[in-house]
């Protein structure tokens, strides 16, 4: 149990190292905090500081209590859609080359010839994905925060890291797992990233892109995940009902991508499996 | 002790890559000598747990490959040193060992840096521990597969045609490395190049199209070709008789031949005493002759 753990904490924190260390992450990190800040300084612009205040403070009082406040509500709307949109569709061409590297890079041999289980291997390059994402997120995060509260104007922080964070968590651990179990079995880096746009691509198409979120269940194993990314856009910023911390569609979105994530490991587990047994 | 039954091995396709091979090993260094498909690596990815034969059964100090249980116990045993062996080419060479470690089962952080810090200078590696393996070179990589395959020290080392690759100076190093290696475990060591053996393995087998043709000391395989090693100086024309040439050499007055068989007439033909080399062709020669 000892050496499994140690192995576990071994693969993730070099595949965390490896990943950063390939650049496409960092780059895309880098993007998504340029786009956030830039939007940040645009909207300030635009408005002007004290005209957002007015604006929000005028529409706030006009349309008594509210869920969520307006500048909360377009903060989220301007800077964690295209993140969302990102996390779900980029980042999982970005990480499907997780375990196709081995293949590619001819370390399989020698990781074949060690004593690790497949299940740890496994367990390992998912959540070193997850880690190595979601480190890029806190930063994208913390740096949006800080400029759109600096640029634009106070706004509700808990909101606002729950939906990132939350969100964020959710996306990578669905999106991102997937795509590296997916695309366990390709060969090479290319056949990798194009197996995951194919199915990203199908699964969107085929599976239907609920934003509407009736509970339509069918809609929801597409790996859109509307119903997370869109969160608290979906909710009218000038109902009197707060924005639940998790809506049931939001919650049936989860559970479907786990249920998805899980048959995922499941098949590729016990295809490794066979494949060793047969190798 | 490695047990070797009845082993098959047939790719998908339909190669036969190893063909009801027996073999038993014992301590100290071993030496698995065949021509290129031999079925070499073969066999040694099936005993590194790798993939899986056919047919037969295979026991590493007891345990049975069969099993996944049995492959997992032989594993944490083993040091393995595949013949192209892959890189992270954006670690360091101290990470990659690191990593290894861990995987190996090593748990704790200090011992492994004892290890690591000790492999490094066996292999000469210290200086440019922490670059990046991408800036290796062939010579710099080899090596530091030389000592992921110490790491955690292994009961059993497999190394695949550790010499490819290495200049005569690191074949030489390596050598000896691996000799005192062999004093703490079994070794068996693949090759092509029969002289990579002649130094070092006390005990030998000579595979072809996955067979044992030839089990034994160095010595035996070497007196098998006993008066059979001639040289014969011509003035350039090749030498009469049942002969195949091993080595030619450009003399002032002549060419001499180094051949094994039996010359047309041995006046002004020199018996040689053998070397291993001699004894390799002259197996190989008689078993394609049989065949
Ligand atoms: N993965 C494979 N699939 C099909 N045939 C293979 C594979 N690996 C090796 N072979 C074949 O098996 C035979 C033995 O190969 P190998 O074990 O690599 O020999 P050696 O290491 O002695 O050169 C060769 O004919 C080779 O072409
Ligand atoms: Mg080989």
């Amino acid at each position: 149990m000892h050496v499994t753990i140690s192995q576990l904490s071994g693969i993730v924190a070099y595949e965390f190292r490896m990943h950063w260390r390939r650049r496409s992450l960092l780059v895309v990190t880098l993007a998504m905090t340029l786009i956030t800040v830039v939007l940040a300084v645009v909207t300030a612009g635009e408005m002007g500081q004290d005209s957002m205040r007015q604006l929000v403070s005028q529409l706030d009082q006009e349309q008594g209590a509210h869920g969520i406040d307006v500048l909360t509500f377009t903060i989220l709307f301007a800077t964690w859609a295209p993140v969302g949109g990102a996390l779900a569709f980029v980042l999982p061409v970005l990480v499907a080359d997780t375990i196709p590297l081995d293949e590619q890079l001819r370390t399989r041999e020698l990781l074949d010839s060690l004593p690790l289980a497949i299940g740890v291997y496994l367990a390992g390059k998912v959540a070193g994905v997850f880690m190595a994402a979601m480190t890029g997120i806190v930063f994208a995060a913390g740096a949006t925060a800080i400029s759109w509260w600096v640029f634009v104007g106070p706004y509700d922080l808990v909101s606002y890291l729950q939906m990132w964070l939350l969100g964020s968590g959710a996306l990578i651990a669905l999106n991102g797992s997937l795509a590296v179990l997916l695309a366990a079995g390709q060969p090479t880096r290319r056949r990798a990233a194009l197996l995951i746009i194919m199915i990203w691509g199908v699964g969107v198409v085929a599976l239907g892109s609920v934003l509407a979120g009736d509970s339509n269940l069918v809609a929801y194993l597409s790996p859109m995940r509307a119903p997370i990314i869109m969160r608290y856009t979906r909710f009218d910023a000038y109902s009197s009902t707060p924005v639940p911390f998790l809506s049931a569609d939001t919650a049936q979105a989860l559970a479907i991508g786990l249920i998805e994530v899980i048959i995922a490991a499941l098949v590729v587990w016990s295809w490794m499996r066979r494949r060793a047994q047969r190798a | 002790m490695i047990e070797i039954h009845d082993l098959t091995k047939t790719y998908v396709g339909g190669v036969r890559a190893l063909d009801g091979l027996d073999l038993e090993v014992g301590s100290g260094m071993f030496g698995l000598v065949g021509p290129n498909g031999a079925g070499k690596t073969t066999l040694m990815r099936i005993l590194a747990g790798i993939i899986q034969p056919t047919s037969g059964t295979v026991r590493v100090f007891g345990h049975d490959l069969h099993t996944v249980a049995g492959r997992m116990a032989a594993k944490a045993l083993l040091g393995y040193l595949p013949q192209d062996l892959g890189l992270y080419p954006n670690l360091t060479g101290r990470e990659f060992l690191d990593y290894i470690a861990i995987l190996k089962g090593i748990t704790e952080a200090g011992e492994r840096r004892r290890q690591i810090e000790r492999l490094l200078e066996e292999v000469r590696l210290v200086d440019v521990a922490d670059r990046k393996l991408k800036t290796y070179s062939g010579g710099m990589r080899r090596r530091i597969g030389v000592a992921q395959a110490l790491l955690g020290d292994p009961k059993l080392l497999i190394v695949d045609e550790p010499t490819v690759g290495l200049d005569p100076e690191e074949r030489v190093r390596f050598r000896n490395l691996l000799s005192e290696m062999a004093a703490r475990c079994t070794i068996i060591l693949s090759t092509h190049i029969v002289e990579d053996i002649s130094h070092s393995c006390n005990d030998l087998a000579v595979i072809s199209q996955g067979r044992a043709l030839f089990r034994g000391a160095p010595a035996d395989l070497i007196e098998q070709v006993r008066g059979h090693v001639w040289a014969i100086t011509t003035a350039g024309e090749r030498p009469a008789g049942d002969l195949m040439v091993v080595s030619t050499l450009q003399l002032q007055h002549g060419v001499q031949y180094r051949v094994l068989g039996a010359p047309a007439s041995t006046d002004g033909a020199l018996a040689l005493e053998p070397s291993l080399e001699d004894g390799y062709i002259w197996l190989m020669r008689q078993r394609r002759g049989a065949a």
